[in-house]
């Protein structure tokens, strides 16, 4: 193929990114030996230096790439394949960082991204610390900077991590594409543009958040790992503490816009449906909150440092299953968010390998213990490499796993220091403890469902095994609802009392003394809420999350109450308390009470008579201009309004009063049309202080709205769609009767006097007209009158339609002798009769519960940091 | 530490009765023989849209009842599918289809259906979930 020289290439582009790419892989490396070798030899000045400069050299250069990207994305470089992918000239500029982390090498850069500032402010802030700490931190970055390398290796046909600088007419599926045969095609081209459903607000604020969320995890990590390294079992805790709070935090707050993004533009029709991805993120936060409670006990009582350790150390590792189990592609079909499999199912697989093997590893004191985990290390990463990632080999790292908790769990009985203390029930450390037990738990089941589907592709060889999973797949919305609110219980009663108890022992008269009226008072609200209101809390498990979540609230706030004269920097495990508990109820309240008010009632087709099991009639049809009730108010499909792709569905809300219709508000669910990207509903909400309206329209007749977004010219010849359903012949008092309407054919009249006398020749014309009059379902009537106009040349029919039942009679022709007449009947498929919307109208009581649960929970947990952070300094 | 053991294995009891529970509520993909065989249990059937076939939703006849005809991935077998909702937007898509329900006579009546769909975020398929809650 001959070399065809390309026009207006910024080919050097590709220079800086993958210089920037290959110096941030480069440094990471640097860092992590130099930060090993400053690790060992704490004295030499020349690896600290080495070492910090390394790393700051691959911090700037993992910000460097972002910036650079943001420029390739501002500048409209489409000759490179991820700009060309994610973006295109017609963008809006705000949109641009939503571009850059919308593929997978964006994401990834994303995490690296916070990874590298994270690691930056650590360089001030770990102090002795900083040597094990950041060595760790290199070290992810490697693996996580491999992924975007892009390297391919022929002789192995691996190919290691994704480029987000491969050039368009490089990448693999766009090679062979025939534009690229034109030297100037790049002058020709737009790019193909960010999906216009992730064109809002939430795609720019949350991936930052919840990836920042991911990275927060890290250095909790980090510092466990370290504590290892140095041997120093429990130094780590004070500094690592404030971290894991703002993990908590910062986490937290990403899952939950997550859940605030699905409901306010997504037609998912609530704000958790307990989808893998949503699932991969929270079981990290759950285990993230259960290790820092832990950590918590012992920095208070000297006990329970193993576990704190273990969830701490898995909260990191979990994040990174998480991120094999969304982005390998292994969920296939379970999952509404799916990623692109970019062929790196081995790489991610080996990054949770990699830090699945180091901890024990590092937990290995004991010289023998360590040699027989590097020995079994070494048989089975031998075997990997002779036989491949199979099922068997696969078992065989389980095993190495196992095998290495094991050893763990030896080492630190015998290193860690260790105490003789009983827990008292009693207790807050007990309280703790039972709670971190209850959230790791329900982290094992929602982990352990989540990774259902996984498992029969790991087992494949291993038929026993395999054949078990087979089929499988995770359980549905209400099974998760089901298990997790026994949870839910648990964790909300413990966060109530947990506080009132002091450390080592609580007499019990003492503790009910002070809970007591909580107690009672929350069981009152309870009752009178499932005994007066007319929908709330009628069934036994509801009722009890409530009550324990208002015994939550209650007790949290007592507390507070008490502790409100000591420094606001106190008020934060409380207030985020408060905030988890508010969180709960507020989703019990909204969605565990949520009402579909379209109920459609006027259906041809009855379902029931169909199948006993479908009783859904959630939507509802609205003709545009009818007016209906619904719920308790009434409703109206008043117009259109298009607005670029989007086409809005004005919907007017009355309530009746006083016998008159009073204007309440409008919601315009939309759909939005995208050829490349498909056609998407978007709800719309009224949001009141109490409730919301939430509305979308699961259907609209696509035709219909590409109408109105690209107007067709009207024909002023074009007649409706027509379907001839009849030929019958009539004499005047005739019936003719149909499905939607019946005919009395009254008469044939001459529409003009007919000159008889002057016999027939060519200007003779016989103009008829037939009276029908029209009886429809309703009873109405009208009279139509279709037409023929006889001449020497031929017969003109002039049909008639009745505008009410949308049917035509064509009067075909006169049979004298018959003394009756011919007509053909035709249904005509009105334009207006297509015109109307399939709607779904839900209401979530007192969602905003939820949403000031979030804050609170997120300001609670910063409060909680600030007061850690400042202790750890004194 | 005696409290310490019994809590391990009261946490080890409750991590295996949830695993073996959770195990036992799973949704596992079945064919429509499979499906014809129990009917009184529900299944979750994976296979593709037959287009040739018709393709009914007439939200003035119901709004919240569609129905196609299906062919199963396992044996091939088709089979006509009532689905009680509306229909999904971009059905005729659909790469794959999944549905849950159950058998009744001919006819497969299916509460949800989940359907994967050529692209929308990006080029990795899309899977889109539709339930029928009531």
């Amino acid at each position: 193929m001959e070399q065809i020289s390309y026009i207006g290439e910024s080919l050097w582009g590709q220079y800086i990114g993958n210089g920037l790419i290959a110096s941030s892989l480069a440094f990471s490396l640097l860092s992590s030996i130099f930060y090993f070798l400053y690790f060992k030899n704490e004295e030499e000045t020349l690896y600290k230096t080495l070492a910090r400069a390394s790393f700051r050299i691959h911090a700037f250069s993992v910000i460097g790439i972002g910036a650079f990207l943001i420029y390739l994305l501002f500048n409209h470089h489409y000759e490179f394949y991820y700009v060309w992918f994610h973006s295109n000239s017609a963008m809006q500029p705000k949109y641009v960082l939503s571009c850059l982390w919308e593929g997978q090498e964006g994401s990834f850069w994303l995490w690296a991204f916070w990874h590298a500032v994270l690691g930056l402010i650590l360089q001030f802030t770990a102090k002795k610390w900083e040597a094990p700490v950041l060595f760790i931190v290199s070290l992810v970055q490697v693996f996580l900077v491999l992924m975007i390398v892009g390297i391919v290796i022929e002789p192995l046909d691996l190919k290691i991590g994704s480029n987000p600088f491969v050039l368009l007419r490089e990448q693999e599926d766009m090679r062979f594409m025939p534009f690229l045969n034109s030297p100037d095609y790049l002058s020709k081209i737009d790019g193909r543009g960010l999906n216009p459903l992730l064109m809002n607000y939430w795609m720019t604020i949350h991936p930052p958040t919840l990836f920042l969320g991911f990275a927060s995890t890290l250095i909790p990590f980090a510092y466990a790992l370290a504590a290892l390294m140095k041997r120093d079992f429990n130094g780590w805790l004070t500094p690592a503490l404030p971290w894991a709070i703002f993990g908590i935090g910062i986490f937290g707050t990403g899952i939950l816009m997550g859940g605030a993004w699905a409901y306010e533009s997504l037609s998912f029709g609530g704000f958790w449906a307990w989808d893998p991805v949503e699932n991969a993120s929270l079981v990290p936060w759950l285990t993230l909150v259960a290790g820092t409670h832990l950590m918590l006990i012992y920095k208070n009582k000297g006990t329970s440092l193993f576990l704190a350790f273990f969830l701490i150390i898995i909260s990191f590792q979990l994040v990174l299953w998480s991120t094999y189990l969304t982005r390998s592609g292994v969920l296939g079909e379970t999952s509404v968010h799916a990623f692109t499999d970019l062929g790196m199912n081995g790489q991610l697989l080996s990054f949770v390998f990699a830090f699945a093997w180091l901890p024990p590893l590092l937990f290995c004191v004991n010289p023998k213990t360590r040699n027989y985990y590097l020995i079994i290390s070494a048989i089975t990463a031998l075997s990997i490499l002779i036989f491949g990632l199979n099922s068997y080999t696969f078992s065989a790292v389980l095993v190495l796993l196992l095998f290495g908790f094991g050893l763990s769990v030896i080492n630190a009985r015998i290193y860690f220091p260790s105490t003789k203390d009983e827990e008292e029930i009693l207790s807050r450390e007990f309280i703790l403890f039972v709670g971190a037990i209850v959230l790791f738990i329900a982290g094992v089941f929602i982990i352990f469902s989540t990774s259902l589907p996984a498992f029969s592709k790991f087992f494949e060889k291993i038929p026993a095994i395999s054949n078990f999973f087979k089929d499988m797949t995770t359980p549905d919305i209400e099974f998760y609802n089901s298990v997790s609110i026994w949870f839910a219980y648990g964790i909300l009663f413990l966060s109530a009392v947990g506080q009132y108890m002091r450390y080592k022992n609580t007499p019990a008269s003492v503790v009910f003394k002070q809970i007591a009226p909580g107690l009672i008072l929350a069981v009152a609200i309870t009752c009178f809420i499932g005994i007066f209101s007319e929908h709330f809390l009628k069934r036994f498990d509801y009722s009890f999350l409530f009550f324990t979540g208002i015994l939550a609230v209650i007790l949290n706030a007592d507390y507070l109450r008490q502790v409100v004269k000591s420094k606001w920097k106190n008020y934060g495990p409380s207030v985020a308390h408060i905030g988890f508990a508010f969180i709960l109820v507020g989703a019990l309240l909204s969605a565990g009470h949520k009402r579909v008010i379209s109920e459609n009632s006027a259906s041809i087709i009855k379902l029931d008579r169909l199948n006993e099991d479908f009783q859904n009639n959630e939507n509802i049809l609205l003709h545009k201009g009818d007016t209906i009730p619904m719920g308790e108010y009434i409703v109206a499909y008043q117009r259109d309004s298009v607005v670029d792709n989007n086409v809005y569905f004005v919907v007017d809300y009355f309530k009746p009063k006083d016998g008159r219709l009073e204007y309440q508000f409008e919601l315009s669910p939309k759909i939005q049309t995208n050829p490349r990207f498909g056609n998407v509903a978007e709800p719309s909400t009224k949001h009141y202080w109490n409730y919301d309206i939430y509305t979308y329209t699961p259907y609209a007749d696509m035709e219909k709205v590409s109408n109105l977004i690209n107007p067709k010219p009207e024909d002023p010849f074009a007649t409706d769609p027509v379907r001839k359903v009849g030929t019958f012949e009539v004499a005047e008092g005739d019936t003719i009767y149909w499905a939607t309407a019946y005919f009395v054919f009254g008469k044939l009249r001459p529409m003009t006097e007919i000159d008889t006398g002057s016999g027939i020749n060519d200007s003779t014309k016989i103009d008829l007209e037939a009276l029908f009059l029209v009886t429809d379902l309703s009873g109405d009537q009208r009279i139509i009158n279709p037409a023929l106009s006889i001449t020497t040349t031929g017969i003109t029919t002039y049909p008639a339609m009745d505008q009410g039942t949308g049917l035509k009679i064509e009067l075909k022709q006169i049979n004298p002798d018959k003394r009756n007449v011919e007509i053909d009947l035709f249904e005509v498929q009105a334009k207006d009769s297509k015109d109307y919307i399939i709607m779904q109208a839900i209401i979530f009581p007192w969602i905003n519960i939820l949403w000031i649960g979030c804050i609170l929970m997120a300001l609670g947990s910063f409060l909680a940091m600030w007061k850690r952070f400042s202790d750890s300094n004194k | 530490m005696k409290k310490f053991y019994v809590i391990l294995v009261l946490t080890l009891v409750a991590v295996g009765g949830i695993i073996v529970y959770t195990l036992n509520n799973a949704g596992s993909y079945a064919s429509f023989a499979e499906a014809i065989a129990k009917p009184e249990r529900e299944h979750r059937v994976s296979g593709y849209l037959n287009l040739e076939k018709e393709i009914r939703y007439n939200p003035q006849e119901n709004a919240n009842l569609f129905s196609f005809y299906m062919k199963d991935k396992k044996d091939g077998r088709e089979c006509k599918v009532y689905f009680n909702g509306a229909k999904p937007q971009d059905f005729e898509r659909s790469e794959e289809v999944v549905i849950t329900g159950k058998m009744k006579g001919d006819a497969f009546y299916a509460t949800k259906i989940l359907m994967k769909c050529p692209s929308k975020y990006n080029d990795a398929s899309e899977i889109t979930e539709i339930t029928a809650a009531s």
